[in-house]
């Protein structure tokens, strides 16, 4: 029932040894920064949808299986399927929708071109968020990431950037994403098989918050046990900061890396800057 | 111990529990499978919607100093602000840094403030302090940036969120003195478990 450990994707690793995984990681973090850039200042249906279709191009290549980045989809559906059709039926009153002609009109309902557009543009970046989230830590090893955004920032280490430091803070908050999701996990299930109040469904306030509360002290009380574990371990084996240290793994770009991310560059600046005409328009004709 | 570059307010210690506490917070936001949470962070009940997703920037204020409690402020702003990118209704304002990041990263500093200033007096009022003060300077300043930024009426903004922030508050002080005072007993791994 409570399958935490397998919908948390972030900061889980799926090796395939695919052209994706064996991509030097700087080239997936910029590639990454850029994508997610571009899908939120998009405006364009179109645009939105080539990105979609990029990240799809992306997943198939890194030979992730799609089922298990969409699973978490299929529990909030019937949460998103209820906002959907709230919104198509409402957001046609509202001023910034009330663009273009009206569809369909029956008392308060009211479907525009706008209205569809913005639902349309909802539905795609939803699912576009699914793909990037996973993206990054499912083809690299948080090892690889840590020195991918430590060089990546090392030359910001000039104004006083502490370029090691954020990279360690990242690949902890990274790589004990799962690692918490699965102590969580343990604890809802000792509570619900002593009858604690998690797994049913119920809306009265005050035990909505008699069930949180065993919850969420033991998840940060796990937090915090295994990082003092982890900073002892640390010290004991001389960590002392970044300036100074050397490191065992050098990342080596090829011109494969600079040919990919000058291609993704150029596809987010075409999909942000090309003014795509309206999916309608195309369809349905002004 | 450390005799070199790391300044000495950032230590291994508190490096390692920043990053132990942005991964609670992407814990605390990620949607789950366990009926009556929608994710453990977001909690909706009857219409009525509230967060305790900056409360791991207060525990980390009053538990490792400002600093800390900033850093992990600003990666829940960022976290937001990825997440509003999902949504198209009125979350979608959230897309704006200036409302999503900026207002998150004084959480910690003030509850920070807060709770030195009580300290002395009161250890467990100073928790609760925290509490509040961490939890309305998050309403506040977010409310106070929109206000800003869409130039809506500050007060009856913030009149229409009212019941969410008296309970955002409550539960804010609650898991601030359970959590704390529940690592106080745990003795941070040395000594035994009193648990």
């Amino acid at each position: 029932m409570f399958e935490l450990s397998r919908n948390v994707l972030i900061g889980q690793y799926f090796p395939t040894n695919s052209a994706v995984h064996r991509l030097d990681p700087r080239t997936k973090i910029l590639g990454t920064l850029f994508i997610v850039v571009a899908i939120s200042l998009s405006r364009s249906l179109l645009a939105s949808l080539l990105l979609l279709g990029l990240l799809v191009l992306i997943t198939w290549l890194a030979r992730l299986p799609f089922g298990a980045i969409l699973r978490g989809l299929r529990y909030a559906a019937p949460l998103l399927a209820i906002f959907l059709v709230v919104q198509l039926v409402f957001l046609g009153w509202q001023p910034s929708a009330a663009a273009g002609p009206v569809f369909f009109e029956w008392q308060f309902i009211r479907v525009t071109r706008g209205s569809l557009q913005q639902m349309g543009l909802g539905i795609v970046r939803l699912l576009s968020f699914y793909f990037i989230a996973g993206l990054p830590t499912l083809t690299t090893t948080v090892t690889q990431l840590t020195h991918g955004v430590e060089l990546l920032l090392r030359p910001l280490r000039r104004v006083g950037l502490p370029a090691a430091e954020i990279a360690l803070v990242n690949m902890i908050a990274l790589r004990f994403v799962p690692t918490l999701a699965e102590e969580l996990e343990r604890v809802m299930k000792a509570q619900a098989s002593r009858c604690g109040e998690i797994g049913t469904r119920l809306q009265r306030p005050d035990r909505l918050a008699r069930a949180l509360l065993p919850l969420v002290v033991p998840l940060f009380v796990n937090a915090f046990r295994r990082a003092e574990e982890l900073a002892i371990a640390m010290e004991a084996r001389c960590y002392m900061g970044g300036v100074g240290r050397t490191k065992y793994v050098r990342l080596q770009a090829t011109w494969v890396d600079a040919a990919v991310t000058a291609a993704l560059l150029a596809i987010c600046a075409v999909a942000l800057w090309t003014p795509w005409p309206a999916l309608a328009d195309l369809f349905l004709g002004r | 111990m450390s005799s070199q570059s790391l300044n000495t307010a950032f230590n291994t210690r508190r490096l390692v529990i920043t990053g132990m506490l942005i991964a609670v917070s992407i814990i605390l936001a990620v949607p789950l499978n366990a009926p009556p949470f929608v994710s453990l962070g977001f909690i909706t009940f009857g219409g009525i919607s509230f967060t305790f997703m900056h409360v791991p920037a207060i525990i980390g204020a009053v538990l490792e100093g400002p600093v800390v409690g900033l850093i992990v402020g600003g990666a829940f702003g960022l976290f937001s602000m990825f997440l509003a990118n999902q949504q198209t209704g009125a979350d979608a304002i959230f897309r704006d840094p200036i409302i999503s990041v900026l207002p998150r990263l004084f959480i910690g500093p003030v509850a920070w403030l807060v709770f030195n200033a009580l300290k002395k007096a009161n250890p467990m009022a100073a928790l609760g302090g925290a509490g509040v003060a961490g939890t309305l300077t998050n309403t506040l300043l977010v409310i106070g940036a929109i206000a800003i930024r869409l130039s809506v009426p500050f007060l009856a903004t913030l009149a229409s969120v009212a019941v969410n922030v008296a309970i955002e508050v409550v539960v804010a002080v609650v898991l601030v003195i359970a959590v704390v005072n529940a690592l106080r007993n745990v003795g941070g791994g040395r000594g035994g478990s009193s648990v």
